[in-house]
């Protein structure tokens, strides 16, 4: 079974990428984000765990609900975020 | 450009943001619960012996997480460390199993020492953490995972 997303942002690049996703925010409860690199790199920070996730195109960043997170920009880069109901690698295994 | 992302939340990005809140523990709490949670958990027989062996100095590990906890349950930015980088140096010695077994003791002594509400909140909190370690630790996207 696969994971269908309910909403997906626009893409943004280094330039356009909101400061609301630039700096420290959660997702709401119940709500997975995977965090889609199109082009170039990011890291997708969490502090209050000191975890980074080193995001591409090969490799997606997952969001977990009502964790606290932010986008760290590399350099040149597209990226989208899709949310779900559900944790998309839960379903799709 | 404007931006509203109706599937976040925003955060008080400074403690000046977060009035004191019967929700929340205070910071005199937080200089109870954590040594007595932890005086707990150097008993216990599953978790004790790894945290016993990974600190050497006891006073000053709880002092950090008085201020780790403080941090993130305040937003006071008095701690300036990893845990990330702290687990991943003991990453050989743990498992899901044991992350459970702590969180099992951090809700019965938070729930001793704290009102409902905020014991409620630091559990809330816990888990999160306790997730994304686990998520550092344990688990590795494979390149070929596909979604639709």
């Amino acid at each position: 079974m696969t994971a269908t997303p309910y909403s997906t942002t626009a893409i943004f690049d280094e330039n356009s990428l909101p400061d609301a996703i630039r700096t420290a925010h959660t997702t709401k409860g119940g709500v997975w984000g995977l965090l889609r690199v199109l082009e170039g790199e990011v890291n997708l920070v969490f502090p209050d765990s000191g975890r980074k996730e080193h995001a591409t195109p090969q490799q997606p960043a997952l969001i977990p609900p009502q964790e606290r997170h932010h986008v760290e920009i590399l350099g040149p880069m597209r990226v989208q975020i899709e949310f779900y109901h559900e944790n998309p690698l839960l379903i799709h295994n | 450009m404007h931006f509203k992302c109706i599937n976040c939340e925003s955060l008080p990005m400074r403690l000046n943001d977060v009035p004191e809140s019967p929700d929340l523990p205070t910071e005199a709490e937080l200089e109870q619960v954590i040594p007595a949670f932890y005086a707990r958990v150097r008993q216990d027989s599953m978790i004790g012996p790894l945290f016993n062996a990974a600190i050497d100095d006891w006073d000053h590990h709880l002092a950090r997480l008085v201020e780790f906890w403080s941090s993130v349950m305040l937003s006071s930015r008095r701690y300036k460390g990893n845990p990330m980088m702290a687990h991943l140096r003991h990453r050989t010695e743990m498992d899901p199993e044991m992350f459970g077994r702590w969180l099992q003791l951090w809700a019965e002594v938070t729930d001793a020492h704290l009102s409902a509400e905020a014991a409620a909140a630091m559990q809330e909190k816990a888990g999160m953490i306790a997730q994304s370690l686990q998520y550092g630790l344990f688990f590795r996207f494979s390149g070929n995972q596909e979604f639709a």
